[in-house]
């Protein structure tokens, strides 16, 4: 219990500090009107304006009023759709959570079983091989991939379709890129987490019982090597946010992270706030389910709380 | 004289980065039934890797049982199948190792893991392996056994462990149980009460145990028969009483010499510990001839230039030494 | 032995250690060559990548079919030439890649050794700050950041530093913590040895390999990142060349011209696997199990 008592603390201190650098950018160039209207707008206009966003109250009663209303869910409204940026995000919520899920079960399904069969064959051809794919993985940057994907199977060959939003066919090569992007270091860890448990005294223990091979690794080894692994999808998930903002972009697909990259660009910042709001709180949440996902699995840091 | 099991002539190789490294060589010995045979010799010798090659758990890529045939109830163990193999591992033949703390699965209970045994070998269910499992943890000596059972391994201090690796052994009666340093890792009071447990188990089932150890003084209490090995190769074999009461071979003379005796200062002075000069040599650079020569205190030319072949000397008594060939 | 025969021997070692690392020794060939070629660059690039003739866009690579050997990659919606672009970009992208490290290295290692040193109420500041920048994708607040201090070459070196430390400081803190309860610092303590030179004297040293792998591994991903905001918009703005830009650039003339964007994202790749198997080989080299191999008694004495 005490574990997820740290936790909600560490979301409060991460939301904090995540609204904090949000509510900063706004004041970073020294008077956020400069940045939200344009440069000859009329100087009653922007005194209007400066008032009507309380840009003239002292700095602090504004931070705290905006993390008021950030609690509350209210971000303002957006400053070119009029309506609430946080609907505004919520509305693109499901695009991008469908976008990172599958990606990261492509991740996860590419990744799990290669890291087990190379740990379990070390030095094989298949081992070679799948190190040199993660070697070469790590090195491939997302975009370019994604690019590259998308001139030879939606341009060069016309198999898929090149952007868009609504039918299994315009998840595939989103969800693929993403997947085989991330799968890399998953698989990485998941060798190297393997070959140190099959190297464990309990391994060496199962054996000398007489129990078959498949037991040894799939009941004794494999819980052992879940916990590194969900703790890395926790982890994971962070870089999958951030990858989502190139994914969506290049494939259009209509989610969170495009939606944030076009705020960013036409200084949109409450909707710029409150997607990075939602987001952190996202993955905080997620980060929270690991962590009880973990204590379910080790049985050991169940009691450390004692 | 009942040979339970019959080890001829093992060679186990292990490729290292310098070279092929031969860590048991030519080692031939046997048990027999309901005995129990001790093998000692100093780290490294080679004794760990002689028994995890009985039951073939020699990781196989660097290691390699390169020759040899062990004769075990009429199968050769190092030829036999790979599922015949499950069958006798942990059944007929089981094995408990030095470090208790980390021979168990932290993730599932101590109740789950030596369920395993029965459900495999002796085909019970859940319910029946987890009662049985119960009964063991109380033949074991542990308190609250049904308790305990439910209870993961990071609870049990490391004599219980040990306990439990003993429970986890024994389950299935086996008739040879292989021993490797059980108690090294525990505490001197722990010990004690360890190897109790294990001989008052050994008489009820009647199993043969072959006990790894490097203390010297346990094998004199326990074993019927000791092996002393040294780099790789048994250097001297007999009954306790024969290897003792006078020791064939100079390097069990000069191990039996550096156990420091409580009273000689009284009786005979002040004087240094004897320790046998030099140091063992590295699996990788062995010495040519006898490998022992260097460190020998009368060698003679044939010592450095040819090994000496194992020899008889009397009934059950044999030494690897030129003098005696 | 004789010397020529003792320095034979070295030189076989040494050899046989560049064979084992023979990965890392290519991608260490591959840094070298980029870096070359940055330097070079105006001596190397066949054209100036700014000038382009507007008469010669869209030129395919020379082995196609309106190809020509006058500009071996092509040419872009400018007409200016491809390869010497992609020359010219290798200077952005090394520059920012070692100047943003630089930066994340220096702030980093100090707040680890702060951390794990200092420990108590330092330990449980650094640490959260390390843990909630660790699971938020900072890239996304770099991005808005940059977009609103303006899209410029220091603003970008300057965030990206800022948002890489949190690695060095986990691993630094990590190591330290090790080599606090090590003897020798305890017995340096128990001498009266100041805090603050029992780190730099004693700890540091230690620490040393793992940084230089970690910043290493750290510049390929920089120059990723500064590909990505390029490749946005918010990093080098255009006509300067970076590869990322280019990238950015080419996804209008995506359907036509395909090579625009495979050059400059396979010299992305390209540099960035150099980097990342030539880090692999330090951190190999380093490693205190492998090197047994490395410095084993394989060269007889004598």
């Amino acid at each position: 219990m005490l574990r997820i008592g740290q936790r909600v603390i560490q979301v409060g201190i991460i939301c904090l500090g995540i609204s904090f650098v949000s509510f900063v950018l706004l004041h970073l160039t020294g008077d956020p009107v400069t940045v939200m209207l344009p440069l000859d707008a009329p100087e009653q206009e922007i005194a209007q304006f400066r008032h009507k966003m309380g840009f003239d109250r002292p700095i602090v009663v504004q931070f705290l009023a905006y993390l008021k209303n950030a609690a509350r869910g209210d971000f303002g409204n957006s400053l070119f759709l009029e309506r609430p940026a946080v609907s505004l995000v919520l509305d693109r919520f499901p695009a991008s959570l469908i976008l990172i899920s599958t990606g990261l079960s492509v991740a996860l399904i590419i990744a799990i079983p290669l890291g087990i069969l190379s740990a379990f064959k070390s030095h094989s051809f298949i081992d070679n091989f799948s190190t040199s794919f993660a070697v070469m993985g790590q090195a491939m940057p997302l975009f370019w991939f994604a690019i590259m994907m998308m001139i030879i199977f939606c341009i060069q060959l016309r198999w898929l379709p090149v952007s868009g939003y609504g039918t299994w066919k315009h998840l595939i090569l989103p969800s693929f890129c993403m997947g085989i992007w991330q799968s890399p270091p998953t698989m990485r860890l998941i060798r190297s987490g393997m070959l140190d448990i099959l190297s464990q005294d309990y391994i060496r223990t199962a054996r000398a019982k007489g129990l078959s091979e498949g037991k040894v690794v799939v009941k004794h080894a494999f819980k052992n090597a879940l916990i590194p692994v969900v703790n890395l999808v926790g982890l994971q998930f962070g870089f999958l946010v951030g990858g989502a903002v190139v994914t969506e972009t290049v494939f259009s697909w209509p989610g969170v992270a495009s939606l944030l990259l076009n705020a960013i660009r036409t200084y949109d910042f409450p909707v710029v706030q409150a997607a990075l709001f939602l987001l952190a709180l996202l993955i905080i949440s997620v980060n929270l389910i690991v962590d009880v996902i973990v204590a379910l699995i080790d049985p050991r840091i169940r009691d450390k709380q004692r | 004289m009942d040979r339970l099991i019959e080890i001829d002539n093992l060679s186990t190789y292990f490729d290292t980065p310098e070279g092929m490294v031969r860590a048991v060589d030519g080692m031939s010995y046997y048990v027999s039934k309901g005995e129990i045979l001790g093998i000692v010799g100093e780290s490294g010798c080679g004794k760990s890797v002689s028994v995890l090659s009985i039951l073939r758990l020699i990781p196989e890529p660097p290691g390699k049982i390169a020759d040899g045939k062990i004769a075990f109830e009429g199968v050769d163990l190092l030829r036999v199948s790979k599922a015949e193999l499950r069958q006798i591992r942990g059944n007929q033949i089981s094995m408990i190792f030095q470090e208790p703390m980390t021979s168990l699965n932290p993730v599932y209970t101590i109740g789950n893991q030596i369920s395993e045994s029965f459900i495999k070998h002796q085909g019970l269910n859940k319910k029946e392996a987890w009662e049985q499992s119960v009964e063991m943890l109380k033949l074991v000596g542990i308190a609250e056994p049904e308790k305990r059972a439910s209870d993961y391994p990071h609870r049990l201090s490391g004599g219980m462990r040990q306990r439990v690796m003993i429970a986890m052994s024994l389950s299935c009666h086996p008739k040879l149980l292989i021993a490797d340093e059980p108690t090294t890792a525990l505490d001197v009071t722990i010990q004690a009460q360890i190897l109790d447990t294990m001989l008052q188990l050994k008489e009820k089932i009647g199993m043969a145990i072959i006990l790894i150890t490097h203390n010297l003084g346990l094998i004199a209490e326990t074993a019927h028969r000791v092996i002393v090995m040294y780099a790789g190769q048994i250097v001297e074999a007999g009954s306790v009483i024969d290897i003792f009461k006078a020791p064939l071979h100079p390097y069990t003379q000069g191990l039996l010499m550096a156990v420091p005796c409580i009273g000689t200062k009284s009786k005979l002075g002040k004087r240094p510990l004897k320790e046998i000069p030099g140091m063992v040599p590295s699996l990788r650079h062995l010495p040519e001839g006898c490998l022992f020569s260097p460190r020998c205190s009368a060698p003679q030319t044939l010592c450095r230039s040819e090994s000496p072949p194992a020899t008889s000397v009397e009934e059950g008594h044999v030494v690897r030494c030129w003098q005696f060939h | 032995m004789n010397s020529l025969g003792r320095t034979h021997a070295r030189l076989y070692k040494a050899l046989r250690i560049l064979w084992k690392l023979r990965m890392g020794v290519f991608g260490a060939v591959i840094v070298c060559l980029v870096c070359a070629l940055a330097i070079f660059a105006p001596y190397v690039a066949p054209y100036n990548p700014y000038e382009g003739d507007i008469t010669k866009r869209l030129i395919p690579p020379f082995w196609a079919e309106k190809g020509s050997t006058a500009h071996l990659l092509g040419t872009d919606h400018i007409g200016r030439d491809l390869l010497s672009r992609i020359i010219f970009g290798s200077r952005v992208s090394l520059v920012v890649g070692f100047i943003s490290v630089l930066i994340a290295t220096a702030i980093g290692v100090l707040f680890g050794l702060i951390a794990g040193y200092y420990g108590k109420i330092w330990d449980w500041i650094i640490s959260s700050m390390v843990n909630v920048m660790i699971t938020f994708p900072f890239v996304l607040l770099a991005l808005a950041v940059i977009a609103v201090v303006g899209p410029n070459f220091r603003n970008m070196l300057i965030v990206l530093g800022l948002t890489a430390w949190p690695v060095f400081t986990r691993v630094v803190r990590a190591e330290v913590l090790k080599w606090k309860e090590i003897d020798f610092v305890q017995a340096a303590r128990a001498m009266g040895m100041k805090g603050n030179r029992i780190i730099f004297s004693e700890i540091f040293p230690n620490l040393l390999s793992s940084v230089i792998v970690l910043s290493s591994l750290e510049v390929a991903r920089m120059i990723i990142v500064e590909a990505f905001l390029s490749f946005l918009g918010l990093g080098v703005q255009p006509p300067t060349p970076s590869w990322g830009g280019m990238l950015g650039e080419s996804r209008v003339y995506m359907l036509t011209s395909w090579w625009l964007a495979t050059f400059p994202g396979m010299a992305i790749f390209i540099t960035t696997l150099g980097i990342n198997l030539m880090g692999d080989g330090m951190r190999d080299y380093f490693d205190p199990h492998l090197r047994y191999q490395f410095l084993s008694s394989s060269v007889e004495a004598g």
